[in-house]
């Protein structure tokens, strides 16, 4: 059984230890980072830290130095989201923070992105992903945009306050096996049925798969609503997506 | 102009009226001895504006079947004298987007379907049933009358007597109403992007909130 | 406690000023230190938006419904929340009748602090010269009898305005200085404009400064603005009314302390929770919800928000925020008459007369 105590990096210990409260994401942020390599763990850190110049550097020595682009993405930028995420959700941390956060991702991913793209794996499918209509929030989904591409899909990205009609525009065009929204608010959360409801008005109800998440959503409201899945955080999008388009684990 | 006190309850607004000169004018509900009833009614003074009042009232009557009510310009009701809350909505935004040059007629019973070669027809059953046929379905293409039926009720508040028959829930007939949305029926993804366009007009929104 | 004093009755604009000042009046104020307007007043007095924002004939006439026609005890003719950015030079977005005038944030007029430049003639620009020119119509037109509002974007807003949100909220993290020192660029035109209202004859100004709960924490609040705010209320010659949306409890004791006259706040706090942190060293004015409540919903449900602000001894009652455009008119009515309904059914609040 993993422990705390395993962590290399003693910032990301402090981290998970005053910032982590629920249990089961405690249990499983120490499994992660207790399975990464320090190397990785230290990305985290410096992304957590919102520090896009060591990040930058610390990713590239990182590629350079052997460590698969995936592994890297997985365990040092993902991982150190997933802190991020958390924090964000109770408040410890506001959005300058957050836009710090992620800002050092992007100078991680500008270095990941180009070796993911150029690898040729096929992917699974498209996803099409947006932020309901009046909710502005987009850490969420960000995240599990980005565990997506590193797992596999391809992913349009709608933004946030997307209508109804937006996302029906979006399926006709892309013709995504998925369509993925997310909502940070309780008063935002009924867009999501409305968006259903477009669907089915439109006849098209029946052409995608439309999964739910967000801090908000529970399984139970994704059932009610008529969603076909619902992901209580990226890693489990990620699964769902697989598992809605029938795909079994590859590699 | 027109008379508003506290009676009045408004229904629906159009913000910027094309047809006259961007008024803003609205419909207005309120109780009455006899049963609910309707007023068109805007807060622009200008004698345009008056007779615009006019013309909606009677784009109402002609296009959903409404009638006058006394002697007051754009005071009416439906003839079932109880009220329809969604359709009078939609009934008002379609008959404000009637040009009043062009000439007033109710909507057909049938139109040509929008997505397939079939002709969707509405069949009057007497009070306030309406089943919904559509000419030319195939077993490769089939019949698109459950899908408008279903449209029909979510547009009027109407209820469904199985896959093809719907029901005002009055008892009343209304065929002007029933063709007047048939034509919306036909593509409520339009209806509802009209719908989030006009709700996201107007509201201020913190400099942190803007797109 | 007044709650046995006998008030004769009171203008409305003593009324206000009395509320602000946590003094006894005759019955709780209905003010707005947002905007009012609607499409429907915008056509009963033939002054619309655009235009409405940019010429001082139009802002006063469509201004003075809110009191002539809704029955509030203010009138307050800064309708947005651009002028002093238009007059800065920032692109604007101004629409048509039915919306808002927007800043063009995509094009962010400053990168860094020495790009801000607060011209010298920047209360004779013509986006603040209408304002000023507004409130000198009003004061004419409606004499002693209502109080009139003005507007004063505070810094942070500002600097949203000038430098883009996410721009500026990355600096407040990388560098804490430079973020001050804009600060401090921009305060001088939230106090000149502030200045120059009170002297055209306005009664109090609303300084928004959207440091909103749901961005940026307490914690920022008190780190870049307390002191900032503080020094509003020493210099700007005036009652002032801060505005910050969003969930501001955390924040609100730092906001008490400084010194300003009200703090108008929104739905998302509750009044009870809000009186008891501010603890009588500041007014309260809100907090009536926008979208669910004024624009979507009936009188009666307006009547019970009123109420529960009423009933936690909320100094001054209105919109939360400015209202949509396309706000029936019955609902705002509502406010003052849920007020006059309230204290006819013989309730009192501490401040109001027995």
């Amino acid at each position: 059984m993993p422990e705390l105590t395993d962590i290399a990096n003693e910032f990301i210990r402090g981290e998970i230890e005053e910032f982590i409260e629920r249990p089961e994401e405690r249990d499983r942020l120490i499994g992660l980072f207790v399975a990464a390599k320090p190397d990785q763990q230290d990305i985290a850190a410096a992304l957590v830290d919102g520090d896009d110049d060591v990040v930058d550097r610390l990713t590239q020595a990182a590629l350079g130095g052997g460590t698969p682009a995936l592994e890297v993405m997985d365990d040092g930028l993902i991982a150190g989201m997933a802190i991020v995420g958390v924090k964000f959700r109770e408040n410890f941390i506001y959005v300058p923070e957050v836009l710090a956060c992620a800002r050092a991702m992007k100078a991680g991913m500008a270095h990941i992105e180009p070796i993911l793209s150029a690898s040729g794996i096929e992917p699974y499918g498209t996803v099409v992903m947006g932020t309901v209509k009046g909710d502005l929030h987009d850490i969420g989904k960000n995240l599990c945009i980005m565990m997506l591409r590193g797992s596999g899909f391809e992913v349009i990205d709608l933004g946030v306050d997307t209508s109804a009609d937006d996302f029906i525009d979006a399926v006709e065009e892309h013709k995504p096996s998925v369509l993925g929204m997310s909502a940070l608010l309780t008063t935002t959360m009924p867009n999501m049925g409305k968006t259903i409801d477009a669907f089915i008005d439109a006849d098209l109800r029946d052409v995608v798969k439309i999964m739910v998440g967000g801090a908000p959503v529970t399984q139970e409201f994704a059932d009610d609503m008529g969603a076909d899945g619902y992901g209580k955080d990226a890693m489990a999008c990620v699964a769902l997506a697989k598992e809605l388009i029938g795909v079994t684990a590859r590699g | 102009m027109g008379v508003i006190d506290d009676r009045w309850r408004r229904v629906e607004l159009v913000p910027m009226d094309p047809h006259c000169s961007d008024i803003s004018i609205a419909l207005y509900r309120a109780e009455e001895a006899d049963g609910p009833v309707g007023l068109v009614h805007t807060y622009s003074t200008t004698s345009e504006a008056r007779a615009r009042v006019g013309s909606l009232a009677r784009a109402l009557q002609v296009l959903g079947g409404l009638e006058p009510v006394g002697e007051q310009p754009g005071c009416v009701r439906f003839v079932c004298r109880t009220w329809h809350a969604l359709a009078a909505k939609r009934l008002f935004l379609e008959a404000a987007k009637h040009n009043p040059v062009q000439p007033l007629e109710a909507r057909a019973l049938d139109v040509p379907d929008t997505r397939t070669a079939q002709t969707i027809r509405i069949e009057p059953l007497g009070a306030g049933r309406y089943a919904v046929r559509a000419d030319g379905a195939t077993d490769e293409v089939p019949s698109r009358a459950p899908a408008i039926a279903a449209a029909l009720a979510k547009l009027a508040e109407l209820e469904l007597a199985g896959d093809e028959v719907v029901v005002f829930p009055c008892g009343h007939e209304h065929d002007a109403l029933v063709a007047l949305m048939l034509t919306r029926a036909q593509n409520l993804r339009a209806v509802l992007r009209e719908e989030e366009m006009k709700a996201s007009r107007g509201v201020l929104v913190a400099p942190s909130a803007q797109q | 406690m007044t709650m046995t004093e006998t008030i004769a009755p009171m203008t409305s604009r003593e009324r206000v000023l009395a509320a602000l000042r946590r003094e006894s009046v005759d019955r709780t104020p209905v003010v707005n230190p947002t905007s009012v307007a609607t499409v429907e007043l915008m056509d009963m007095v033939d002054a619309r938006f655009p235009e409405a924002n940019r010429e001082p004939e139009l802002m006063a006439r469509l201004a003075a419904t809110g009191h002539t026609e809704l029955g509030f005890d203010s009138v307050m003719p800064v309708f947005s929340i651009i002028q002093e950015s238009s007059a800065l030079g920032c692109k604007i977005q101004w629409e048509q009748k039915d919306n808002w005038p927007t800043v063009k944030m995509g094009e962010p007029i400053y990168e860094t602090p020495d790009d801000i430049h607060v011209p010298d003639d920047l209360l004779e620009r013509p986006d603040t010269q209408c304002v000023l020119e507004a409130i000198r119509i009003l004061r004419r037109e409606l004499g002693e009898e209502v109080a009139i509002i003005g507007k004063t974007m505070g810094p942070w807003s500002q600097a949203y305005h000038c430098f883009g949100v996410e721009p500026f909220l990355l600096l407040s993290l990388d560098d804490p200085d430079e973020t001050k020192l804009i600060l401090q660029r921009f305060k001088e035109a939230t106090i000149a404009f502030g200045q120059a209202q009170f002297e055209a004859g306005a009664d109090a100004v609303t300084l928004p400064d959207h440091a909103t709960g749901d961005l940026v924490s307490g914690e920022y609040y008190r780190r870049y603005l307390q002191e900032l705010h503080h020094e509003f209320a020493e210099r700007i010659p005036g009652p002032i009314i801060l505005h910050i949306c969003g969930k501001t409890v955390d924040r609100m004791d730092s906001i008490a302390q400084t010194g300003m006259a009200a703090f108008h706040y929104d739905s998302k706090n509750e009044p009870a929770e809000s009186m008891a942190v501010v603890d009588g060293r500041i007014s309260l004015v809100g907090n009536i919800n926008n979208p669910e409540t004024l624009f979507a919903k009936g009188p009666a449900e307006v009547k019970q928000e009123v109420w529960k602000n009423l009933e936690a001894g909320v100094q001054m009652v209105g919109p939360e925020c400015a209202i949509p455009l396309q706000t029936p008119i019955e609902n705002l009515r509502a406010i003052p008459e849920a007020v006059r309904e309230w204290h006819a059914a013989g309730n009192r609040t501490p401040t109001t007369a027995a």
